[in-house]
């Protein structure tokens, strides 16, 4: 079988220091407001009286964590399922990408994704989307991301073997459930973390992804 | 919702406006008698049929603004095999064909009864295809609650009827000359078509108030991700949501009376064509709202 290549994301390591989300708009050289890769703080709890000393509040289930996220290039990919011209694949290594040449810039792969993975180049007037940084992949490199991450948070590599190394957790709030379009992510979750569907919390920077 | 939905929102209405209009036309033309197609009346049809063409071709003009490469927008008929999206493109080209030739073949009189039969036929399947492909896009993702339901179709076939009747009415009310036909003919025809495709109207209006009501009912009681999509909906526009309703009401009042002159001509005196345009226009502005709602309730389970 061809190898599946695939992001692992450890978010009991990552701090939320976002230079993976800044290493991939800077490779890419990204306008304003386009991200490939998105730390998102997921999370709540709320402040409740002090049950003897009535002027003090305490904190009540706060909870927090990052998931740094970007495109997850499903196994079943519905932007590709979505896609009219044929303009975004699926490579046999797994890795999706968009044919800046046959897209028409229609969005409905960007309206269809639950990841918001694929991002309208206003410029361009073509979608765009992490590609794994597939020209330094060729160069035996690592993407942006992963060699950016300061807490090596972030690893690259083929999805059965992270499988084998890390387990199968593959969904966790705010993400959705893998059911979907089978997103090729393995995930070491935070110890606060929420399966996804089954979440009590809220995206806490939604302006900002 | 954001400014590049509102070409598709335009788009939208405008097609379910014209292959509506094509079908309604078409039930007249099939159930008009030989001797009433030799009224110059019955003749004004074809401003209809010359009507739903040109409406196509801006609709799809209209549509061509909202992408970001339009020099692209021929290779999107190439998944037509798989993508709903490739499927609509298609048959909107099929539909904007066949009813501009039935259109010229009705208009210069050109071709058998049979052969112009046949391209309605055509026409009418492209237009049925046509829309259900478009409420298939919306219906597709199992992601988007809102639209993952069979009410989209069922939305969708209802504006086509209710736009199609009402911009019959319109047309066959405004276009009325007594001409030099037989009166008594040109009289019972014009009454008997007005009232069929008004009441015809006036149902769907009542249908469409209750399935708006019943599919915004349907999306709170989704569960979580429901009840954000009403939130996110409904974020300062329940005034708008109360205006849809009261248009739709007003649109079947215009409509009721609109009738009711019809119904009490005896002769082929003028119909009241002022009623039938303002019912067309509340309705309109109705669907717009309408269709606002549908995209602002696009809210994606995930991020």
């Amino acid at each position: 079988m061809a190898k599946k290549l695939a992001f692992y994301f450890n978010a009991s390591a990552c701090v939320g220091c976002k230079t993976c989300q800044i290493a991939c708009k800077d490779k890419n050289n990204n306008p304003t407001g386009l991200f490939f890769r998105r730390v998102v703080n997921y999370g709540d709890g709320s402040w409740v009286q002090h049950p003897v000393h009535r002027d003090l509040m305490v904190p009540a289930n706060f909870f927090a964590y990052y998931i740094s996220t970007a495109c997850m290039h499903c196994e079943e990919p519905i932007c590709v399922e979505v896609c009219p011209t044929g303009a975004m694949h699926i490579q046999e290594d797994g890795i999706v990408l968009v044919d800046d040449s046959k897209c028409v810039g229609c969005r409905l792969c960007q309206q269809s994704c639950p990841y918001g993975a694929p991002q309208y180049h206003e410029a361009k007037g073509v979608m765009t989307k992490c590609d794994l940084c597939v020209d330094l992949l060729q160069k035996d490199q690592k993407p942006a991301c992963v060699a950016s991450c300061p807490q090596r948070a972030l690893e690259i590599g083929d999805l059965e073997a992270l499988r084998k190394d890390y387990g199968s957790i593959d969904a966790i709030e705010p993400l959705p459930q893998a059911k979907y379009t089978k997103p090729a992510i393995v995930i070491t979750p935070h110890p606060h973390s929420q399966f996804s569907g089954k979440g009590t919390g809220r995206i806490l920077n939604s302006l900002e992804v | 919702m954001t400014f590049s939905d509102w070409p598709l929102v335009i788009f939208s209405l405008l097609v379910q406006l014209a292959t509506g209009a094509f079908v309604m036309l078409g039930v007249i033309r099939f159930s008009t008698k030989e001797e009433e197609k030799k009224t110059s009346f019955y003749r004004m049809l074809n401003r209809g049929w010359i009507g739903v063409f040109a409406v196509m071709v801006i609709a799809q003009i209209i549509s061509l603004t909202h992408l970001g490469s339009p020099i692209n927008a021929p290779l999107t008929i190439l998944k037509a095999g798989s993508v709903w999206l490739s499927r609509e493109v298609l048959f909107a080209l099929l539909f904007t064909i066949l009813s501009g030739l039935f259109a010229l073949l009705r208009w210069r009189n050109i071709g058998s009864k049979g052969l112009r039969d046949t391209v309605f036929i055509l026409g009418a399947i492209a237009a049925i295809v046509l829309v259900f492909s478009m409420s298939m896009i919306y219906r597709y993702v199992e992601t988007q609650p809102a639209w993952h339901t069979p009410w989209t179709t069922v939305i969708f076939f209802l504006t086509a009827i209710l736009l199609g009747s009402l911009a019959v009415v319109t047309l066959l009310s405004t276009n009325y000359r007594s001409a030099s036909d037989d009166p008594k003919v040109q009289a019972w025809w014009h009454r008997r078509m007005l009232k069929r495709m008004s009441v015809t109207a006036l149902v769907f209006m009542g249908l469409d108030v209750m399935v708006f009501l019943l599919w915004a009912l349907g999306i709170a009681h989704g569960g979580a991700a429901g009840q954000q999509t009403v939130q996110t909906m409904m974020a300062g526009s329940t005034t708008l949501f109360s205006i849809r309703i009261i248009l739709m009401l007003a649109a079947a009042l215009f409509g009721s009376i609109f009738l009711a002159r019809v119904l009490s001509e005896k002769g082929p005196e003028r119909s009241p064509a002022a009623m039938a345009y303002c019912a067309l226009v509340l309705v309109l502005v109705a669907e717009v709202i309408s269709r606002y709602f549908f995209y602002a309730a696009n809210v994606r389970i995930g991020i």
